[in-house]
């Protein structure tokens, strides 16, 4: 199988901290890696990297394939409706998903034209799902899929719905790497992070 | 391009449902031309003269009102490193939201600006050169804006520090802006004028692109 992403030896500092370093790990297509670890071990830090949103300290990176992320904050306007947030961030980033498909299987399909800031945090989240539920096939497919606590808020049927679209996206061949503390339903490799000799 | 589109017409519709709208930049720029005569007194010879110099201060100034909000609600709702990792060139995305920001803040105040001169006692020949003046020069208001928003982006009331960094950027376009607003159509004021506009653009999105990737890490 060939890797769609390869990570040896990554280091991260923070300030005068050593965060991690000689992280190293390889995913092909169809395959997961959970990210664990206490608060503070750079697990945020680390999606952050391999998104090319901070400079990793040492190391190589190296994938051919297009990635979406998924951070603590919604990136979504609260003056634009439901489905203007979801429709802006599918063009911008050339998806060619049913917009309505994906508001309708994450439950928010009788809403699309309520104010995105009167949703609650879970149905934010939700609205953040189907954005990458947009990305799945074809040729907008994003493959690798950095998600940084993708459970949060969400009750039990949104949970089932992410576990739902996930192992869709690994049975398409895609990549996901998610930072969490409860876990999640998938077939996963695990990352401890803070264990393997890092921090000091 | 359709990504490119797509940002503009987001970052208008944005700023039309924002507390305000376009109406807060306009009024403020309204009320700063209103001030001067106050201040001056009712000299009219001598209004009429610092009238194109008055104007330009005055849309200046409301430009700036406006510009720290240019990157801080993208950067604080997460919408910035969506941005920085999206197949749209974030030089483009900088054009795209210098644009958007153009046509919602400095446009309805080039559209005032006839009803507002007589503040000032313009003289009715000078009209059309001063509205080609700023219809050339204020891009390039937008355009450096954005590079002091991007470089302050992640600083909390980073707006004061966007004044100081930016004002004395604008200060070519003010001297090139005012004098080609009493001088003749094709003048030299309007040729540098028009030069400058070009060079910010041809810069201000590389240095704004390269200040929003350091200030998200």
């Amino acid at each position: 199988m060939t890797a769609l992403l390869e990570v040896s030896d990554l280091a991260c500092q923070r300030g005068t901290r050593r965060l991690f370093d000689g992280v190293s790990f390889t995913l092909g297509g169809g395959e997961a890696l959970v990210i664990t670890g206490p608060n503070g071990t750079g697990k945020s830090s680390l999606l952050r990297i391999l998104a090319g949103l901070l400079e990793e300290e040492a190391g190589e990176i190296s994938h051919d394939d297009e990635m979406l992320y998924l951070g603590h904050l919604d990136a979504l306007k609260p003056q634009m409706s439901v489905m203007e947030n979801l429709r802006f961030w599918v063009s911008l980033f050339g998806g060619t998903g049913d917009l309505d498909a994906a508001l309708e299987r994450f439950g928010l399909g009788h809403i699309p034209d309520l104010t995105a800031g009167v949703l609650s945090a879970g149905q934010r989240r939700r609205l953040t799902l189907a954005r990458f539920s947009c990305f799945l096939g074809g040729d907008s497919a994003r493959p690798i899929w950095l998600m940084d606590e993708p459970d949060s808020a969400l009750d039990d049927a949104g949970r089932a719905l992410l576990d739902d679209l996930l192992k869709e996206h690994l049975a398409r061949g895609g990549v996901v790497l998610a930072a969490t503390h409860r876990g999640l339903g998938i077939e996963a490799a695990e990352l401890r992070m803070g264990e393997l000799g890092m921090g000091s | 391009m359709r990504a490119f589109w797509a940002l503009v017409a987001r970052d208008i519709k944005l700023a039309g449902r924002l507390g305000g709208g376009p109406f807060v930049g306009l009024g403020f720029f309204i009320i700063v031309v209103t001030m001067v005569p106050f201040g001056v007194g009712a000299d009219l010879p001598l209004l009429s003269r610092i009238g194109p110099g008055v104007l330009w201060v005055a849309v200046l100034l409301a430009t700036l009102l406006s510009l720290d909000r240019l990157f801080q609600a993208d950067f604080e709702d997460g919408s910035l490193d969506l941005f920085l990792m999206s197949p749209l060139p974030v030089e483009m995305q900088v054009l795209a939201k210098c644009l958007a920001h153009w046509i919602t803040n400095t446009v309805p105040l080039i559209i005032a600006m006839p009803a507002v001169a007589f503040l000032v006692n313009l003289e009715t020949g000078i009209m059309l050169p001063l509205i080609v003046s700023l219809l050339v020069g204020t891009p390039s208001l937008s355009l450096i804006g954005a590079l002091g928003a991007a470089l302050t982006v992640g600083v909390r009331r980073g707006g004061l520090v966007l004044s100081l960094i930016v004002l004395p950027l604008y200060v070519p376009a003010l001297i090139f802006g005012a004098a080609a607003g009493t001088g003749d159509l094709m003048g030299t004021p309007m040729l540098f004028l028009g030069a400058f506009s070009l060079a910010s653009l041809a810069l201000a999105p590389f240095a704004a692109a390269a200040a929003l990737r350091i200030s998200v890490s």
